[in-house]
């Protein structure tokens, strides 16, 4: 073999050296970024309400008070069911259905993942008090990715709007947690908390038919 | 003398009767609507109360499907009262979207008809107290915008009895929300398996390439 060609061969190793490196390297780091939970982001709207803050939306649950003559009729209290989820950011435009709770003890999602549900002992949109809880699988083994398929990836600060009735509440996003199954925080279905909405799905590992947490993005009314 | 003192104290009559007389001039269309629509709701609630009462899967929404019954029925007496006082007709059946409601109703039994009643009401209720709330800043007629103040407090009391009856339903443990597995974390996606076959792939090659011919020995 003459010294060009060994010369040749040699510079091709190292070069298919560097790039079988780079090309190990890179599939570790995405591994480890795929592997990675979660993150937890932003601080928790508080559970208990604080009375010195005064209700956002302008409603009251009492009857019309006294007005001079030819008054605006007051606003309607907010006490319609969520009826549609608008996700600016994910694109994701899905209705809303009221569910209650299984013998088990379960949320009665519904099982179509396009299709979110409210739990109807939790708030209405717009109410002074209260976490409106809205529901969605991530995914099932039916019918695929869900409405809430991309929840965890909502940034802080996105938009997200609940019709209900005739109007329609905005939030936003303002903490991400990530819970083991069973281990929700009981403040979640608590009444009388802050006004405050919070959207749950599935996330963490997958195994033997489950996911390991529940992912939750908390949003306070803007 | 006497005269002009009659016609003055008949005139001075006449002024005061004057007002009365104007409460009870033909209601407005406010208060007509107003009527119409309490009229309808008071009849939508008194059947979706006994179809609660008939298909209630639990306690609380049979409970509360007779009370529905039992106070729109009164609600109902006193608008109608105030109609035929007012002259206003009033209809004979529930709104279309309220017929729509318990068509709703009579097709959904288990549990699905408390969730699905229990949440309804709810809105059915708010859609009641904004009609009330318009009459009493909008009305015209004091016996028509009496029958709406009455009203609300039997309306918010009724909402009260929803929240706790949602409540009474069950709290939830647990949400199970995914059986799908495509959102899982997972350590070997498919872009990971191949960057690691290729590094290996390239390494390996690498080695061929590199290996050092020994020299040989003479």
């Amino acid at each position: 073999m003459t010294h060009a060609v060994a010369g040749g061969r040699r510079a091709a190793g190292w070069a298919a050296l560097a790039a079988g490196l780079s090309a190990s390297v890179a599939g570790v780091a995405l591994a480890v970024h795929s592997g990675r939970q979660v993150d937890d982001a932003g601080a928790v709207p508080a559970a208990a309400a604080v009375s010195a803050a005064p209700a956002p939306a302008p409603v009251s649950s009492a009857p019309a008070a006294r007005r001079s003559p030819a008054a605006s009729v007051p606003a309607a209290p907010a006490w319609a069911a969520p009826a549609g989820v608008t996700i600016g950011k994910l694109k994701v435009d899905a209705p809303v259905q009221a569910v209650g709770v299984r013998p088990d003890r379960s949320l009665a999602v519904p099982d179509d993942p396009s299709r979110l549900g409210w739990w109807i002992g939790s708030a209405t949109p717009g109410s002074p008090r209260g976490t409106v809880v809205i529901a969605g699988h991530v995914d099932t083994a039916e019918d695929g990715p869900g409405a809430l398929f991309r929840l965890e990836t909502l940034p802080l600060g996105a938009t997200i709007e609940v019709r209900a009735g005739d109007r329609v509440v905005a939030y936003r996003a303002v903490a991400r947690r990530s819970y083991a199954k069973q281990r929700l925080p009981a403040d979640l279905f608590a009444p009388g908390t802050a006004p405050r909405l919070a959207l749950v799905t599935c996330g963490g590992t997958f195994h033997n038919g489950v996911y390991s947490h529940n992912v939750v993005v908390y949003a306070e009314p803007v | 003398m006497m005269i002009k003192r009659v016609a003055l104290a008949l005139g001075l009559a006449g002024m005061f009767l004057v007002p009365a007389t104007a409460a009870q001039a033909a209601p407005s269309d406010q208060d007509a609507a107003y009527l119409r629509a309490a009229h309808q709701s008071n009849l939508a609630e008194i059947a979706g109360g006994k179809l609660a009462q008939q298909k209630g899967a639990s306690e609380e929404v049979k409970d509360l499907g007779a009370r529905f019954v039992a106070d729109h029925t009164k609600l109902d007496a006193a608008v109608r009262q105030t109609a035929s006082q007012l002259d206003v007709d009033l209809p004979s059946a529930p709104n279309e979207k309220q017929q729509a409601l318990a068509a709703r109703y009579q097709a959904t039994s288990g549990d699905d008809f408390d969730a699905l009643f229990v949440s309804t009401q709810m809105d059915a209720h708010m859609a009641a107290m904004a009609n009330g709330q318009r009459e009493i800043a909008r009305g015209n007629d004091a016996a028509a915008k009496k029958n709406a103040r009455d009203a609300a407090p039997v309306i918010a009391s009724h909402h009260e009895l929803l929240d706790n009856a949602a409540r009474e339903l069950g709290v939830p443990a647990s949400i199970g929300t995914g059986t799908g597995g495509q959102a899982a974390d997972r350590t070997f996606t498919t872009p990971v398996v191949a960057l690691l076959s290729l590094g290996v792939l390239l390494m390996v090659a690498a080695a061929v390439l590199l290996r050092r011919r020994r020299p040989v020995q003479a």
